[in-house]
C-alpha cells in the first residue's frame, strides 16, 4: 500500500521558494489548495483546518487529482523478491543513489519510481534481514523500465530480535502508528509454549494483553473487537485457539504482519481502533522446502515449492497435549477432557499468469474441540473455529497503475452444547462474510500518488439457542455492506508528505451511511528526524460479545435500526528519529474518543421476546497516551523497548452509576524490554521483560445479606463496591530463551529452550470474593502464570 | 549514537521509577441502611427487615446489625403517585430488625406501594417504590405425579401476568418437601458427594445442610417471550428435568416479578460472575432504594406440588 515517489532535487528547490518558506503546515496546505483551486475555479473557504478537515481532505484530493498530467520523464517499476524463495517482499525499500527519490514495495511486493530524467542511475535496494543491493540502470527519456529485483537473505543464523532494522529499509516503517513484526522475531521470542503472532505484538508500545491467558489485542485503550484482523485481505472474526490463549496464526505460514495502532489510512475501515494486516507466505518459487517443528503444546509442518506457473505453500499445526491429558486422567485428576485439541491449516497457491497478472488463492481453516464429562449425566462440548478463503488477482494496467482485486469468504462458527440430566441445550452461532474488494494505486509523478478502492459484501449472522429441545432464541441477520475510499499522498517538497483520504461506508442493516475523513501530515525536520500528525474519523458496525477469560463463545452482533454504529475520532502525533546505524527512537502521543459504543447488556439474564435494540446498552469512552519506542544495539546486544503511559475510560449507564471508570485492561504504565545476543556462532540468547501497572479491579468496601428471600436458601449475599476503584499489584515477568542452530543429517535445525516467568513472579489475574457461613468474606487471588514454565521446541528445515 | 540510546534507556528507567507502583486500595466502608421486604399480590402486607451494611472485612452478624428503632411505613399509592393509604409498621419484638404491619391488609396486584424507613438523624430517610404485578392463575398442571425424566415433562398452564409496559418476567422456585439423601437425584448426588461410594449410601453421615442450596432454589429471571402465548392469553410452561433435585414431593412456584426484583436479581447474578464483564469487575446491584440498599420488591405467584417418581433409568 506504500508505493511512493520521493521528490526530485530540482523540484525540491523550486518548491522551497514557493512554499517551504511559509514555515507552517497550515500555510503550506492552504496555499497549495488555494493555488490549485483558483486555477480550476473551485471556490475556497478559509476555514480552520482541524475543524473542517473533512472538507480539507476532499479538497486536497480533488485539487491534487485535477493536476495530474503526463510527465515527460522515465520510470522504473517491478517486484522485489527473495532470491532464494522468489517470495515477494512487502515494504522493501528502494532509493536512487544521491537523491531523495525512492519508493517502497506495496503489499504485493510491487514498486514504482517515477519522475526520472534520462540518465544512468544507481538504485539501492534494501530489506530487513537481506543483503542490500546496488543496481545500475540506464534510462532514456520517457522510458518505462520493468526491473524485478531479487535480494538474498542474510542467512538462517541471523535472527536478531528486531521489529525493524537498517535505516535504509525503513522509509515506510515510520508511518504514523504503524509497526511491523518479523516472523523470525516471533519465532525466536521466548513465549508461552507456542510462538504466537499476537503475543509478540503485545510487546509493542500501546498494545496490551488482558492477562497471561489472553492473546487478545487491547490497543490504545480499545477492546479487541475494535481491531480489524485481516489475513490475506480477509476478515478473521475469532483469531484464537484454546479459548483465547493463543492466536490462530501459524508463524510458519506467515510472511508479514503489519499493525496500524491508530489513525490508520483510508484504505482500511470497519473498526474504530486499529488494524492488523497479515499475509500468508506465497511459497518458494525456486525449489521445494519445508520445516517440521515439535513443541510441547503443538507441532507444526510446513512445505512449499514451485510449480509450472508459480508457487504453493501448505502449513499444518495441531496441538499435542493428549499425552499430558492421558497422564492426568490416569492419575484420577478431575475435569480432564475426553477430547481437547486444536488444529489449523494454511495454504496458498500462486499463479503467475503473465508479467502483469498474478493470481493467488489462499485459505485458512482451524478449529478447537473440547469435550468434558463433568459428572455422570452431565456433559459439555464446544467446537469453534474459523475458515477463510480468498482469491486475489493483481493486475498492472501500466507501470503507474497498479490494481488488486480480491474475493473473500470468512466463516466463524461456535457450537457449545451442554447436557444436564437429560436437559439438553445448544447454541449454534455462525458468521459468514462474503466480499469483493478492488484496490487501485496510481502514481502519476514523483509528487503524487493516489489510491482508491471499494469493498462490498454480505455479512450473515445466525444465532440459534436451543434449550430443553425447544428453540428459545433465534437471530438471523443478513446485511449488505459497501465501502469506497480515495486517498492522495502528496509530497509538495522533500520535507512534507500530506496524506488525505476519505472513506464512505454503507451498512444495510439500519441503512447507515457514514463518511470518514482521514488526514496525516509528515514533516522531515532533518535527514533522520520526522514530525508527524494524523487524525481521522472511524466507524464500526459490529460489536463483539465476548469474555476476556474465554473466547470460545464469541458472538458478533451488528448495528441496526435504533442501534447506530459506534464511531470515534483519533488524533495522533509523533516524532521519529533513526540513525545511520539503525538506532530508532520514536515517540507518539494519541487521543481518541469512542462514541455510541454498543454492547450486549451484560445484565440481561434472558433476551427472549425483546426487540433487537433492547438487547444493548450504549456508552462512550476515551483514551489518551504517550508511547516511546527504542530499538538498536548496545555492544553485543540488540533489541527494542517500548514504554506507554496511558489512560482509558469507559462510561455506560448500567455500570458504575453512569460515571467514567477504568476498564480492567487500563494500565497507566506499561514497559516491555526485549533483547538478544549471539553468544556463539550457533547459540543465541533472548529475553523479554514486562512491567505494567496493576490492572483495575473492584475491591468491595461493604457487604450485606438478605436473609428472607422467597427464592432461595441460604442468604442472598451482596457486595457494595466502587467499580474498578482499586489496582492489583504491579505486573512483571521475565522470560528467557536460548536457541541453538546447526545442521543435522544435512538439514538445518533449530533447538529452542525457553523458560517463561523465570523468577516465579506471582502476578494476580483477578481476586475472587466468597461469602462464608461465619459471616466473613474471604478473598482468593486467581493467579496468572503461577510458576516458571519451560518450553522445548525442535525445528528441522529441509 | 550509543550514548543517545543509553540516554533513552536511562530516561525510560527514570520514568519507571518516578511512576512508582500503584497498589491495592483499602476498604472505604460507610454503614448504610439495608431494607428487605417482598410484597406478594393477594397476600397480607409482608414484614420489613431493617439492618445496617457491614464492612467487607468484618464478620457479618445479622442480629448485631439490626436496626430496631426505625419508623417504617408502607404507602399505597394512587395513579398520580400520591399516598392513598399509609400502613404503619411496628417492631416484631421476637426478631431483631423486623417490623410488621400494624393492621392486616392484602397486597393489591397492579398497584404501586412505597416503603419509607426513618432510622434516625444519622441516616437520610430511605424509600423505595414497587409496582405489584397483576394476579394470574394456574389453570391446570399437567399431572399430580410424574416419573423422573418422562419425555412428556411436567408443565403448568397459566394465565398471562400483565405488567405495565413490558412482558412478564418469571422466576421459578423449586422447594423439595422431602429432602433426604435417599431422594437426591443421582446427578446432584454426584455433585455433592463426589468421590463417595453410591452403593454405600447408608454409611454417609448427612444433614440437610449438605444440600442446603437445593432445598429452595430458583431459576434466574425468565422472560415470557420464551413461551408461546395462546390466543386465550394462557401459556404453558415446562419444567426442565435438570431443575428437579429430589425425588418425592416438589413444590413448584411460578412468580411474576416486578422491576425491583428483576433488577436486583440480574445485577446480583453478575456479581457472582459469568457475564461478559472481565473477571474481577464487580458491579453494584441496582436495587432502586433511595438513600439505602436492599430490596423492596413485589410479585404475583402460583404454586403446585408435584410428586417426582423414581424411574428405572
Amino acid at each position: 500500500m506504500c508505493i511512493a515517489g520521493y521528490l526530485h532535487p530540482t523540484v525540491v528547490l523550486e518548491f522551497r521558494m514557493n512554499c517551504d518558506a511559509q514555515g507552517a503546515i497550515r500555510a503550506a496546505i492552504l496555499k497549495t489548495i488555494s493555488h490549485r483551486c483558483v486555477e480550476h475555479g473551485v471556490p475556497l473557504t478559509n476555514r480552520p483546518i482541524l475543524k473542517h478537515f473533512a472538507t480539507l481532505a476532499l479538497l486536497i484530493l480533488v485539487c491534487s487529482t485535477s493536476q495530474v498530467q503526463a510527465q515527460d520523464t522515465a520510470s522504473i517499476s517491478g517486484f522485489v523478491k527473495d532470491a532464494e524463495s522468489g517470495e515477494t517482499l512487502i515494504l522493501a525499500n528502494l532509493r536512487i543513489s544521491g537523491s531523495l527519490l525512492g519508493a517502497a514495495t506495496n503489499t504485493a511486493g510491487y514498486y514504482t519510481i517515477t519522475g526520472l530524467p534520462a540518465a544512468t542511475y544507481t538504485i539501492l535496494v534494501s530489506y530487513i534481514g537481506y543483503q542490500s543491493q546496488e543496481i545500475q540502470i540506464d534510462l532514456s527519456a520517457d522510458e518505462h523500465s520493468r526491473l524485478d529485483i531479487e535480494l538474498s537473505p542474510l542467512g538462517f543464523e541471523v535472527g536478531e530480535i528486531v521489529v525493524t532494522a537498517e535505516a535504509d529499509s525503513e522509509e515506510e516503517q515510520r508511518q504514523l502508528g504503524a509497526s511491523r513484526m518479523q516472523t523470525a522475531t516471533i519465532r525466536k521470542l521466548p513465549t508461552i509454549l507456542e510462538p504466537d503472532v499476537f503475543r509478540s505484538l503485545q510487546l509493542l508500545p500501546g498494545v496490551k494483553a488482558a492477562s497471561d491467558y489472553s492473546s487478545g489485542l487491547y490497543i490504545r485503550g480499545g477492546s479487541p473487537d475494535q481491531t480489524l484482523i485481516l489475513l490475506d485481505r480477509t476478515t478473521v472474526y475469532n483469531p484464537s485457539h484454546f479459548f483465547g490463549v493463543f492466536s490462530t496464526f501459524n508463524p510458519d505460514a506467515i510472511k508479514d504482519v503489519r499493525l496500524f495502532k491508530g489513525a490508520y489510512p483510508a484504505s482500511y475501515g470497519g473498526r474504530i481502533g486499529s488494524v492488523v494486516d497479515i499475509y500468508n507466505k506465497d511459497g518458494n518459487r525456486n525449489s521445494r522446502h519445508g520445516t517440521v517443528s515439535l513443541g510441547l503444546l503443538a507441532s507444526r509442518a510446513m512445505i512449499e515449492g514451485p510449480h509450472q506457473w508459480g508457487s504453493w505453500m501448505l502449513a499444518v499445526r495441531r496441538s499435542t497435549v493428549e499425552p499430558i491429558l492421558a497422564v492426568a486422567r490416569n492419575a484420577d485428576v478431575n475435569g480432564i477432557p475426553d477430547t481437547f485439541y486444536f488444529i489449523d491449516a494454511n495454504g496458498k497457491l500462486n499463479l503467475d499468469l503473465s508479467q502483469n497478472d498474478r493470481v493467488s488463492m489462499s485459505f485458512y481453516a482451524g478449529k478447537d474441540v473440547v469435550v468434558v464429562p463433568i459428572v455422570e449425566d452431565v456433559d459439555a462440548e464446544l467446537r469453534y473455529g474459523n475458515e477463510t478463503f480468498s482469491v486475489n488477482w493483481t493486475h498492472l494496467f501500466s507501470d503507474r497503475l497498479f490494481s488488486n482485486f480480491t474475493f473473500t469468504r470468512s466463516h466463524y462458527f461456535s457450537n457449545p452444547s451442554f447436557e444436564f440430566a437429560s436437559t439438553y441445550s445448544e447454541q449454534d452461532n455462525q458468521v459468514t462474510d462474503y466480499s469483493v474488494k478492488g484496490d487501485f494505486e496510481f502514481i502519476p509523478d514523483s509528487r503524487r500518488s493516489f489510491k482508491a478502492g471499494f469493498w462490498g459484501g454480505q455479512f450473515r449472522f445466525d444465532l440459534l439457542n436451543e434449550f430443553d429441545s425447544v428453540d428459545v432464541f433465534s437471530l438471523r441477520t443478513r446485511s449488505l455492506y459497501g465501502n469506497g475510499f480515495a486517498e492522495s499522498i502528496y509530497r509538495p517538497s522533500a520535507q512534507w508528505t500530506i496524506t488525505t483520504g476519505v472513506r464512505g461506508s454503507y451498512f444495510e442493516n439500519g441503512s447507515f451511511f457514514r463518511v470518514e475523513p482521514r488526514l496525516s501530515i509528515e514533516r522531515r525536520l532533518t535527514d533522520r528526524l520526522f514530525a508527524q500528525f494524523g487524525t481521522g474519523r472511524f466507524h464500526q458496525f459490529l460489536t463483539l460479545v465476548s469474555n476476556e477469560a474465554f473466547s470460545g463463545l464469541d458472538v458478533w452482533l451488528t448495528s441496526a435500526a435504533k442501534v447506530p454504529p459506534a464511531h470515534g475520532d483519533q488524533f495522533v502525533t509523533g516524532l521519529k528519529y533513526r540513525s545511520d546505524s539503525g538506532f530508532r527512537l520514536e515517540w507518539e502521543g494519541y487521543y481518541r474518543t469512542m462514541q455510541n459504543l454498543f454492547t450486549l447488556d451484560p445484565f440481561l439474564p434472558d433476551v427472549a421476546g425483546l426487540d433487537y435494540h433492547e438487547m444493548f446498552i450504549f456508552g462512550k469512552g476515551y483514551a489518551w497516551g504517550s508511547e516511546v519506542f527504542v530499538e538498536g544495539r548496545i555492544g553485543p546486544f540488540t533489541g527494542f523497548a517500548g514504554y506507554t503511559y496511558g489512560k482509558t475510560r469507559r462510561r455506560f449507564p448500567a455500570i458504575n452509576e453512569d460515571a467514567y471508570y477504568a476498564p480492567k485492561y487500563d494500565r497507566t504504565h506499561d514497559l516491555n524490554v526485549t533483547g538478544s545476543t549471539q553468544l556463539t556462532p550457533t547459540w543465541q540468547l533472548a529475553a523479554v521483560f514486562n512491567y505494567a501497572t496493576g490492572q483495575a479491579y473492584t475491591e468491595p468496601s461493604s457487604q450485606y445479606r438478605l436473609t428472607h428471600s422467597p427464592f432461595q436458601v441460604p442468604d442472598t449475599n451482596v457486595l457494595v463496591s466502587p467499580f474498578n476503584g482499586a489496582r492489583l499489584p504491579a505486573y512483571h515477568r521475565l522470560d528467557v530463551g536460548a536457541t541453538k542452530t546447526g545442521r543435522l543429517f544435512g538439514a538445518e535445525y533449530e533447538l529452542q529452550l525457553q523458560v517463561v516467568n523465570v523468577y516465579n513472579r506471582s502476578n494476580i489475574w483477578f481476586p475472587f470474593f466468597e461469602f462464608e457461613d461465619d459471616g466473613s468474606v474471604t478473598r482468593e487471588d486467581v493467579p496468572q502464570i503461577p510458576i516458571p514454565i519451560p518450553n522445548v521446541a525442535f525445528t528441522l528445515k529441509f | 549514537m550509543k550514548r543517545l540510546m543509553k540516554t533513552s534507556l536511562y530516561a525510560l528507567a527514570v520514568l519507571f521509577v518516578i511512576s512508582g507502583c500503584e497498589t491495592e486500595s483499602g476498604s472505604n466502608h460507610e454503614p448504610e441502611i439495608v431494607v428487605e421486604s417482598y410484597l406478594v399480590a393477594g397476600q397480607p402486607l409482608p414484614q420489613v427487615w431493617v439492618h445496617l451494611s457491614e464492612d467487607k472485612d468484618a464478620v457479618y452478624v445479622s442480629n448485631a446489625l439490626a436496626v430496631n428503632d426505625a419508623q417504617v411505613t408502607i404507602h399505597l399509592l394512587d395513579a398520580a403517585g400520591q399516598t392513598e393509604k399509609a400502613f404503619e409498621y411496628v417492631r416484631a419484638l421476637d426478631v431483631p430488625g423486623a417490623y410488621s404491619a400494624a393492621q392486616t391488609q392484602l397486597v393489591e396486584g397492579g398497584r404501586s406501594y412505597r416503603l419509607e424507613v426513618d432510622a434516625g438523624p444519622a441516616f437520610d430517610k430511605v424509600s423505595a417504590q414497587t409496582l405489584v404485578p397483576t394476579l394470574f392463575d394456574l389453570i391446570a398442571p399437567s399431572s399430580e405425579a410424574i416419573e423422573y425424566k418422562d419425555p412428556a415433562q411436567y408443565s403448568m398452564l397459566v394465565t398471562q401476568s400483565k405488567f405495565e409496559d413490558r412482558q412478564g418476567i418469571f422466576v421459578f422456585t423449586m422447594e423439595a418437601l422431602k429432602p433426604t439423601i435417599y431422594n437426591l437425584i443421582p446427578t446432584y448426588f454426584e455433585f455433592i458427594f463426589e468421590g463417595e461410594d453410591i452403593e454405600d449410601i447408608d454409611s454417609i453421615e448427612w444433614t440437610t445442610e449438605d444440600f442446603e442450596g437445593l432445598l429452595i432454589f430458583s431459576s434466574q429471571p425468565i422472560f415470557e417471550g420464551n413461551y408461546e402465548v395462546f390466543p386465550d392469553e394462557t401459556l404453558r410452561v415446562k419444567l426442565p428435568w435438570f431443575a428437579v433435585p429430589f425425588f418425592g414431593p416438589l413444590k413448584v412456584t411460578m412468580s411474576a416479578i416486578d422491576d425491583n426484583l428483576f433488577d436486583f436479581q440480574r445485577y446480583q447474578l453478575v456479581q457472582q460472575g459469568g457475564s461478559t464483564l472481565s473477571p474481577g469487575e464487580i458491579p453494584n446491584v441496582v436495587d432502586n432504594v433511595e438513600n439505602g440498599r436492599g430490596i423492596f420488591g413485589s410479585m404475583a405467584q402460583v404454586s403446585h406440588t408435584v410428586e417426582i417418581l423414581r424411574n428405572d433409568r
